[in-house]
């Protein structure tokens, strides 16, 4: 039975994250810029949100089911929706994972598909570097001061892995566990931390990469703002939003690389409140989530950043309320994309063509992720 | 500007004649580049106007000059010479050289550095264009607004010195409008129209009307060319034109003939659908014809002989489309999958641009009918893809690409629930 049309939800304010749903990169040109999130009547279902297309104000919620026959995805789109069905939580990691995996399969195309396969050896790589900075820093916390010439970071490999024995069984007796145990907690852990980074190249991890380039966004669009015209009077707006989203992240991100700084206490806390861990580290991704869009956007626009400011206005990540607290609303503050006008013009672009843009932004933006 | 004569003699001139009647692609290409680079083209430039419908399937890379940017934005108006009738809307290409000249000497130095922006550029290079045409175009229209007939009008044109005005007015308005209209046609680029579209346009036509029904009847017709999305623009003219008192219903009436005449008599919709100028220019200029048509037919609702005649352009550019879609996939895709040596991604991804411009223009044609053909034709196509060797997801996005995402999913994997 075909599903009933969507209706529009004029008054859409996200109370937290979970309600304003996880970015997901649909390559289908009708499903451009949707979010999704858990519920929905199926069993394991999800809903999907999309902006209202007109541009006006308000968003279309529907389950899956409904989208997938109102909004013809692509079959990139359709392995996408398989895999977040199977996704075990709905962060913007998971989704992250199951979208590179969709990816590298060669759904969305050769070129992302290499891409996807470059994102995902970075991320493998900055999963290892994380482990291996986990691990020197139980190493530090455990041992006494000079019980060893050299520090462990300029140890030879023979020698490093038995001090690392060493803090990983002096850890676990003071936690009253096993030496397997922890090195699961370490690894699990490196996974998590991952995004966030650690050690000296801690900066070139995901997280702290993507808001580096948020601010750079913030700041090319204010500038933009102030000497494009009238036309790019948004511009000033949105770099303001971007701004207070780096803000936020900045803290966020401070907050989780903090927990690295104690060894002993991140092992007790992930032993007794292992979602309290995961969720200090998934605020930052939340609050990056949807932004890394924006700005393969804005960095793709080459000439036309008129129209890509009107496409990032439609799409740009709105802070939950949780989030905002007693700061203004975005409601206010983020001005409206225009409105589009359909009834005197019939478009002469091809739907494929529209899919293959999309693609190759999505191409762009795993090759960012892994650069 | 360059000045300086041609370097070409009558002699030479006659015997190039001779050799493109008969001449091969490459030939006729080297010959317009020589043409291309002479300081002064004179009655060289006459070498092509038999050979202007091959130079369209030809398609060879031309580089930009003063003359070809200033002209740029009215390139759909432009006639023969010798088709070129009094009170009508066209212009006689014959008029642009002596035109460019005269724009040239009286633009002086702010000419020179046009011509410096646009050295070494060719027509295909939009941003130049833009940017260039942008400096040019207005200031040009100021001249053409007030300018005197060149001494030379006679000779170089063939037409009496009292046809000047009409002519140079009317390109005078139209290019004053130049950067504005380019300015929609880029808004409309990504398939969508913005808001302020129309009252954009309002104030393309509103400008034109005041000078009269003639520059309105010229600026619709250029209108139609450019933005054939908007199927109101007949209606809007009529209402611009009343607020001002004017007769936007024969402007309008005469540029939808204006425009009718042209697509009939141009022989570039059936080459483009011979596929000769490459697939994506098929598909542009048919996408273009069909989608002018369709507008022109909800404007006529109300003219059974012009219904008449829009059913008969139709029908004709279907058959021209029909018969060569199916031989065009079996050339550009369907043979090349079938010898296929190596799937490295460069092969791949090629072939799916292929299969995308095939597409393309597949959705273009079937608007002027056939559809049920497409359908069966791009079905049949599905199921040889499905068949070949290629990896599953090669396969499926072929298939996808050709027909959509269900019948890719149908023919190669189960739809997830």
């Amino acid at each position: 039975m075909p599903s009933p049309p969507p209706e529009l939800l004029v008054s859409y304010r996200p109370a937290n994250f979970q309600e304003r749903g996880l970015a997901v990169p649909f390559t289908a040109p009708a499903l451009a810029g949707a979010r999704v999130r858990l519920g929905g009547r199926e069993a394991g279902g999800f809903e999907v949100i999309l902006p209202n297309p007109s541009g006006s104000r308000g968003v279309y919620i529907m389950p899956w089911a409904a989208a997938r026959d109102t909004f013809r995805p692509s079959v990139h789109d359709h392995l996408l929706a398989t895999a977040l069905g199977a996704m075990a939580d709905f962060t913007p990691a998971s989704l992250r994972r199951a979208a590179h995996a969709v990816a590298a399969g060669g759904a969305a195309g050769r070129v992302a598909r290499r891409a996807a396969e470059a994102a995902m050896a970075a991320e493998r790589k900055h999963v290892l570097q994380t482990h291996f900075h986990l691990l020197l820093g139980l190493i530090r916390a455990t041992e006494p001061p000079g019980a060893h010439p050299l520090p462990p970071e300029r140890e030879e490999q023979a020698k490093l892995e038995r001090r690392a024995g060493a803090a990983v069984l002096h850890l676990a007796r003071t936690l009253a566990t096993t030496t397997a145990t922890i090195a699961g907690w370490i690894e699990a852990l490196a996974t998590l931390f991952a995004p966030v980074g650690v050690g000296p190249s801690a900066q070139e991890a995901f997280l702290p990469r993507l808001l580096a380039a948020l601010t750079r966004f913030s700041k090319d669009v204010e500038d933009r703002g102030r000497t494009g015209g009238e036309a790019f009077t948004p511009a000033r707006l949105l770099a303001r939003h971007a701004a207070t989203t780096a803000t936020f992240t900045r803290a966020a991100l401070a907050a989780a690389a903090a927990l690295l700084a104690d060894p002993f206490a991140l092992a007790r806390m992930w032993q007794t409140d292992r979602a309290a861990v995961a969720a200090a580290v998934v605020r930052t991704d939340w609050l990056l989530d949807g932004w890394a869009q924006v700005l393969v956007l804005w960095q793709n626009a080459a000439g036309g950043e008129q129209t890509v400011l009107d496409e990032i206005l439609r799409i740009v990540p709105h802070l939950p309320t949780d989030v905002l607290g007693d700061q203004t609303s975005e409601d206010e503050t983020l001005p409206l994309a225009p409105r589009r006008k359909a009834a005197a013009f019939r478009p002469m672009t091809c739907a494929g063509g529209i899919l293959a843009r999309n693609e190759a932004l999505r191409a762009l933006s795993l090759g960012t992720l892994a650069a | 500007m360059s000045g300086g004569v041609s370097t070409i003699g009558p002699a030479e001139i006659k015997a190039l004649r001779r050799l493109l009647v008969d001449a091969r692609a490459d030939q006729i290409t080297r010959v317009v580049a020589m043409i291309d680079s002479l300081p002064e083209r004179g009655e060289a430039d006459d070498l092509l106007t038999p050979f202007r419908a091959r130079l369209a399937e030809i398609n060879p890379p031309r580089p930009l000059n003063f003359p070809r940017l200033l002209f740029i934005p009215i390139d759909p108006l432009i006639v023969p010479g010798p088709r070129w009738r009094r009170g009508t809307l066209g212009v006689p290409r014959t008029v642009l050289t002596p035109l460019a000249r005269h724009v040239g000497r009286a633009l002086a130095e702010d000419a020179t550095a046009i011509e410096a922006m646009i050295a070494g550029r060719s027509v295909a290079d939009r941003a130049v264009i833009h940017a260039a045409g942008a400096k040019l175009w207005p200031a040009a229209a100021r001249v053409l607004t007030s300018a005197s007939p060149p001494p030379d009008w006679q000779d170089a044109t063939g037409l009496p010195v009292s046809d000047h005005a009409a002519i140079a007015g009317a390109i005078a308005v139209l290019l004053a409008q130049a950067v504005p209209i380019q300015r929609l046609v880029d808004g409309l680029s990504g398939g969508e129209a913005p808001d302020d579209a129309e009252m954009a346009l309002r104030a393309i036509l509103a400008s034109a009307a005041e000078r009269g029904s003639q520059a309105l009847a010229v600026m619709i017709a250029l209108l139609m060319n450019r933005l054939p999305s908007f199927s109101r623009l007949p209606e809007l003219a009529r209402e611009i034109a009343a607020a001002q008192d004017k007769d936007g219903r024969m402007a309008a009436e005469r540029a939808t003939e204006h425009t009718l005449e042209s697509l009939a008599n141009s022989p570039a919709i059936a080459l483009a659908a011979n596929g000769t100028g490459g697939l994506v220019h098929a598909a542009e200029t048919i996408a273009h014809a069909t989608t002018l048509l369709t507008g022109l037919a909800e404007q006529s609702a109300a003219r059974p002989d012009r219904q008449l005649l829009i059913d008969e352009l139709r029908r004709s550019i279907d058959r021209a489309c029909r018969d060569s879609f199916s031989l065009l996939l079996e050339r550009h895709l369907l043979a090349p999958l079938a010898s296929l040596a190596t799937v490295d991604d460069d092969t791949i991804t090629g072939l799916e641009a292929v299969a995308r411009d095939l597409r393309a223009f597949e959705q273009a044609s079937r608007q002027a009918g056939s559809g049920e053909l497409y359908d069966r034709i791009l079905r049949d196509a599905g199921k040889r893809i499905a068949a070949t060797a290629l990896p599953r997801i090669d396969r499926m996005r072929l298939v996808e690409i050709l027909n959509n995402s269900d019948t890719a999913l149908a023919l190669l994997g189960a739809r997830p629930s």
